[in-house]
């Protein structure tokens, strides 16, 4: 799944292990989100999100679902 | 964060535990070992995880010690990806052995009786396992 971690975490000038730190998540599991080989779980996704004072909809693309919907 | 620290010293208390009682079957199996090579056999695989266990033990009191490695540590054990990693290892794990236990089975029957029963006697064990899992996780979640 697309998401804009990598951009919204270079804004902030944080590396991933600081990231993965603040989620509770290993450094390889942001890697992963943001590499789009894995996708978050719901309570990952809020985390991140919330980390961020975003909503999951402004962190992560949900085009790709909405489509087959 | 409470309960994982209960947790790693309950592992630790388990480990322990198992250390004593491996000590334990050490000293009576100590005397058969030049009698019979294959009770020797069984003694190094008894110490090689006597030894593992004990490395883990101290792991885990040095973690107890440590805030950073605690957290760390329950990172590591909590973190979703890799709690997939080893659910979709242990899935076809599982697979494979299934399918390897079967083929055993099949061949065993073409040279010993006793092999053969005990072989699909644990093959039918862990179909039956399985199935069983199944229904008791289907009615968890």
């Amino acid at each position: 799944m697309k998401s804009r971690i990598a951009e919204l975490r270079k804004e902030k000038k944080l590396s991933q292990e600081e990231l993965a730190n603040a989620v509770g998540v290993t450094r390889q599991t942001i890697t992963s989100l943001e590499r789009e080989k894995y996708t978050a779980s719901l309570v990952l996704a809020y985390k991140i999100a919330r980390y961020f004072h975003l909503s999951i909809e402004e962190v992560f693309d949900f085009s790709t679902i909405e489509e087959d919907l | 964060m409470e309960a994982f620290k209960n947790s790693l010293r309950h592992r630790i208390n388990c480990g322990t535990l198992y250390c004593c009682l491996l000590a334990f079957v050490f000293i009576l199996l100590g005397e058969y070992t030049l009698e019979n090579k294959y009770v020797g056999l069984l003694l190094i695989v008894l110490l090689v995880s006597e030894a593992v266990v004990l490395g883990r033990i101290t792991m885990f009191s040095t973690i107890l010690k440590k805030e950073d490695a605690l957290k760390k540590r329950y990172i590591q054990e909590k973190d979703e990806r890799l709690a997939k990693i080893r659910e979709k290892s242990a899935e076809a794990t599982i697979s494979v052995f299934i399918a390897a236990l079967t083929l055993a089975v099949l061949v065993a029957g073409c040279f010993d009786r006793l092999v053969f029963i005990i072989l699909l006697g644990m093959d039918l064990f862990i179909i039956l396992l399985y199935f069983v899992m199944k229904w008791y996780y289907n009615r968890q979640f």
